[in-house]
């Protein structure tokens, strides 16, 4: 399947991460799932769409956010690599270090400057800072409640396989909306299709022969891969639990948990990861997590 | 479910008297306003929070529709709960989540320029008000932030069709509810005259799928 590049313009959104009083300013793929999976059942069109996600060439990456026309992507956890001759001012080492950390999404044309260390770091942490407004929204009352709030001013992208039903079902999607608190007004947005810039497309081929692949999805390994991937590797683990939505069950359940390696990650043998079923005991319809993965290569 | 659409009805709210929305006072500085609104992080202008309108509307819904006074929510008409959503009384066993049909969106100000012209300098306006102590007679100021007269923000909400048997019905309370916020006030002090509101270009618009719409935006402007 050929690939394409969905643009997201939000305007309020709460994308909780854990907590109703705080919110991420991204979304992973297994949220947009999700969300086009609940979409597709109103539809009626559900088999028809886990049957296009489950084939092995179907991709979905997380959302980064796209400032200017330029698409950005998340910082290789672990790169650059601080080689030992650039320890002479060690005040300036640290700075640098500090920034660095601050920094979550670098644009992909300056990837390369960033890997070979010549980056503007302070630059790019600006630009960083610059797409979106954290806010808290405080409700007042009897049993008062606050929601964080992420206000954009710059879209979000995100990378998907071309596929007719699932162009319906995000174009059905832009009025339910995504995220957390929809229903008063959070997280409706519009949605533009674009083609895919040519470098970023050939970083995304299988074909590269390079030994270090970034993954673009927040991702799990299948039980078999997991020994192969884990050689090598630097990631980070994020947390995805909370309560299945179910129109079928009482009182809400919570979801088995599950700890996945984050994008960003970078390994030198790539996985494909399989969309997991993580229904609660005794539930009576599967529910579906997201853990396909989606590499980059990069030029060390 | 071949019939499944989205149906976007939108817009314009105008505010009839000014508009108190009463933000997190968190951040105010000494000398401010003691009670500021909530405004667009963004561009700083006064906004009209989806949740406000959502609250309001089922609230007053609640009144018209109810056989009994709910004590909570969840308890409120099934005709109410259609719309809005309940955390449980679905299902057989009335124990399962009622899905709601309505998504609100959050209301932004529209005649920025238009209020510009007028001469305005800011969009918000800031009411002095007093208590008088009927022992001592001593007055004890205040003074209250309001979203200026005149202030358009757009309105929109989407219905989720599924059941064509159930639009006609779920259209009478959609309309009820508009008229009934009319009547009513949004935000805080509506007792002293605050928050009133019209609304006014009201539309149906079919967004997706294929549902006829011409009978609802009909029904809207009557």
């Amino acid at each position: 399947m050929k690939r394409q590049l969905c643009v997201f313009h939000f305007k309020n959104v709460h994308f909780g991460n854990g907590t109703l009083e705080s919110s991420a300013e991204t979304f992973s793929a297994s949220r947009l799932f999700s969300a086009l999976f609940l979409e597709a059942l109103k539809l009626g069109k559900q088999a028809d769409f886990l049957k296009v996600a489950q084939s092995a060439d179907f991709v979905l990456s997380d959302a980064f956010p796209m400032i200017d026309g330029v698409p950005f992507l998340p910082k290789p956890i672990g790169y650059p690599k601080f080689e030992k001759q650039n320890f002479t001012d060690l005040k300036k080492v640290r700075r640098t270090a500090k920034t660095s950390k601050k920094l979550a999404f670098i644009p992909f044309d300056e990837m390369t400057d960033y890997l070979k260390q010549t980056a503007d770091l302070a630059d790019l942490v600006k630009l960083q800072n610059s797409f979106f407004n954290l806010s808290y929204l405080t409700k007042k009352g009897q049993d008062p409640y606050q929601v964080g709030i992420v206000s954009f001013k710059q879209p979000l992208y995100c990378i998907t396989s071309q596929n007719d039903l699932l162009n319906e079902l995000l174009e059905s999607l832009q009025y339910s909306g995504l995220g957390g608190k929809r229903t008063s007004g959070y997280g409706s947005f519009e949605l533009r299709i674009k083609a895919l810039p040519k470098e970023l497309e050939e970083h995304l081929s299988d074909h590269n022969t390079n030994t270090l692949w970034m993954s673009l999805t927040t991702s799990l390994p299948q039980v078999d891969e997991m020994k192969k991937s884990l050689t090598d590797e630097n990631y980070l683990l994020t947390r995805e639990g909370g309560f299945a939505y179910s129109e079928q069950t009482g009182s809400p359940l919570r979801k088995q948990d599950m700890y996945k390696f984050k994008a960003g990650s970078t390994f030198t043998h790539r996985y494909s990861g399989q969309i997991f079923d993580i229904r609660p005991q005794d539930f009576p319809h599967p529910v579906w997590n997201f853990s396909k993965s989606l590499f980059y290569s990069l030029e060390v | 479910m071949s019939n499944f659409s989205k149906v976007e009805i939108s817009g314009i709210i105008e505010l009839a008297s000014g508009l108190h929305i009463g933000g997190s006072s968190a951040f105010t500085a000494i000398g401010a306003v003691d009670s500021p609104i909530i405004k667009d992080p963004v561009t700083n202008l006064p906004v009209i929070p989806g949740s406000s309108l959502k609250g309001k509307m089922r609230c007053l819904l609640a009144k018209a529709y109810n056989q009994t006074p709910a004590k909570d929510p969840n308890q409120d008409d099934p005709r109410i709960t259609r719309l809005f959503g309940a955390s449980t009384g679905g299902g057989e066993k009335q124990d399962q989540i009622v899905k709601g049909h309505l998504l609100f969106c959050d209301s932004f100000l529209l005649n920025k320029e238009q209020l510009k012209e007028r001469g305005l300098r800011t969009y918000t306006e800031t009411k002095f008000e007093n208590t008088i102590n009927r022992i001592t007679a001593v007055a004890k100021p205040r003074q209250i932030e309001r979203a200026v007269r005149g202030s358009q923000f757009n309105f929109e909400v989407v219905y989720e069709v599924d059941n064509l048997d159930l639009v006609q019905t779920d259209m009478q309370i959609i309309t009820d509810g508009l008229k009934l916020l009319e009547s009513d006030y949004l935000g805080g002090s509506g007792s002293r005259g605050y928050g009133k509101i019209r609304f006014k270009d009201l539309t149906a618009e079919t967004v997706f799928g294929d549902f006829d719409d011409a009978q609802l935006s009909q029904m809207l402007e009557g």
